[in-house]
């Protein structure tokens, strides 16, 4: 009987410490960018004429990441954005925003991002690589990503949220419609929430 | 009751030519207006200023074009002058597809420059509300459609001229004049 007792508790035992385990052995989790909810944002800023900032966004896209938490290096990130969304606050500019001077949405309907290499910068800092595609040109671009926050939320999810930003000219992705010299560099402010699947 | 008032009108009145050669106007003011202005690049002087005329235009269309279908509709119109009953029939059928383009045109673009709700303001001369917001696939097929009705009311409107022409040089009757004056001109018809 003794023997059967010891059996039972080292089997508890090793699944407590399974359990305790699992968490960290399944190191890697994928979050999906809470675009339903719009906690997630692809906002962009050109500066207009050199005397202020426009600023718009993309109202579709959808993304996820695969977090690492043992080995960052490890993690992943891709966005997928649906280009014709694409909001100025202006149906006019909108309008010209999709046509063939700019994103030609209609040959280029979607802009993608597929990280290629994250180095962990600091303790909530990180630069993400990936081949960033628009108007059917993919290049190389980096995101300075920065951690902002995770934990449960009060719906039973959990999640994680990040913000990066980067930069580049728009001729790199073969817009070269004349907006002046003060205007040939757009920056991309993101905020990402995701919700672990 | 109407058809008899319809078939009794002898010519046309000076607010239906009036309207008649304004809206041929405009409407060939806002198809090269249209044309080109979304040629125009940023650093043209008429950048700005061209798509607000064209607005602009477009509203005061927009009025004539009311003023005129409820002025016919009120008045009538007289009879189309010889020619077999296919040339009537299509002659019917051509003022029709004009009219519903008159407001196709301007509805689209409407549609299209309030596509985020904010109104229409040419110049800031007169303020039209946005009532609909519409997607971006939405604004696009209303651009679509603004453009290829503004193909179609043109390639109309010289299908028109040129029947108003073949009217005047070959059957040699009023149909040209009689929307020029309402009663000055007159060739004798001499086959009536």
């Amino acid at each position: 009987m003794k023997k059967y007792e010891n059996r039972f508790i080292a089997a508890v035992l090793a699944m407590a410490a399974f359990l305790a385990a699992g968490p960290a052995v399944s190191a890697q989790e994928t979050y999906i960018m809470d675009t339903k909810g719009s906690h997630a944002f692809i906002q962009f800023k050109i500066k207009h004429l050199g005397y202020s900032w426009l600023l718009g966004q993309f109202n579709q896209f959808e993304g996820e990441f695969q977090l690492d938490d043992k080995q960052p290096e490890k993690s992943k990130v891709n966005v997928e954005i649906d280009v014709a969304s694409v909001d100025s606050n202006h149906a006019d500019r909108d309008k010209h925003l999709r046509n063939a001077d700019f994103l030609d949405v209609k040959t280029y309907p979607k802009a993608s991002f597929v990280s290629t290499k994250v180095e962990k910068t600091g303790e909530n800092t990180a630069k993400v690589t990936g081949d960033f595609t628009l108007k059917g040109i993919t290049k190389p671009v980096v995101l300075d990503v920065n951690y902002i926050g995770g934990g449960k939320d009060p719906w039973g999810g959990y999640r994680q949220g990040f913000e990066a930003t980067t930069q580049f000219p728009l001729k790199d992705f073969g817009i070269d419609y004349d907006l002046g010299p003060a205007s040939q560099i757009v920056d991309i402010y993101i905020s990402v929430e995701g919700i672990r699947k | 009751m109407k058809k008899h008032k319809v078939n009794k009108v002898e010519h046309y009145g000076w607010p239906i030519i009036v309207s008649h050669w304004l809206s041929a106007v405009l409407v060939c003011s806002l198809f090269g207006l249209g044309l080109y202005m979304v040629e125009l690049t940023y650093y043209d002087p008429l950048y700005r200023v061209l798509p607000e005329w064209h607005k602009l235009l477009g509203v005061i269309l927009v009025v004539v074009t009311i003023g005129r279908v409820v002025w016919r509709i009120a008045v009538g119109s007289p009879q189309s002058l010889v020619g077999s009953r296919w040339a009537q029939r299509s002659a019917q059928l051509a003022h029709g597809g004009l009219y519903v383009t008159l407001f196709v045109l301007p509805a689209s673009g409407y549609l299209m420059t309030t596509a985020d709700g904010a109104a229409l303001s040419p110049f800031g001369l007169i303020t039209i509300p946005g009532l609909v917001s519409l997607s971006s696939e939405q604004a696009e097929l209303m651009g679509d459609l603004h453009r290829w009705a503004a193909y179609f009311i043109v390639a109309l409107a010289l299908l028109h001229g040129l029947a108003a022409l073949i009217h005047h040089f070959v059957y040699r009757d009023n149909t040209l004049l009689r929307m020029i004056h309402p009663t000055r001109f007159s060739i004798d018809r001499k086959n009536h």
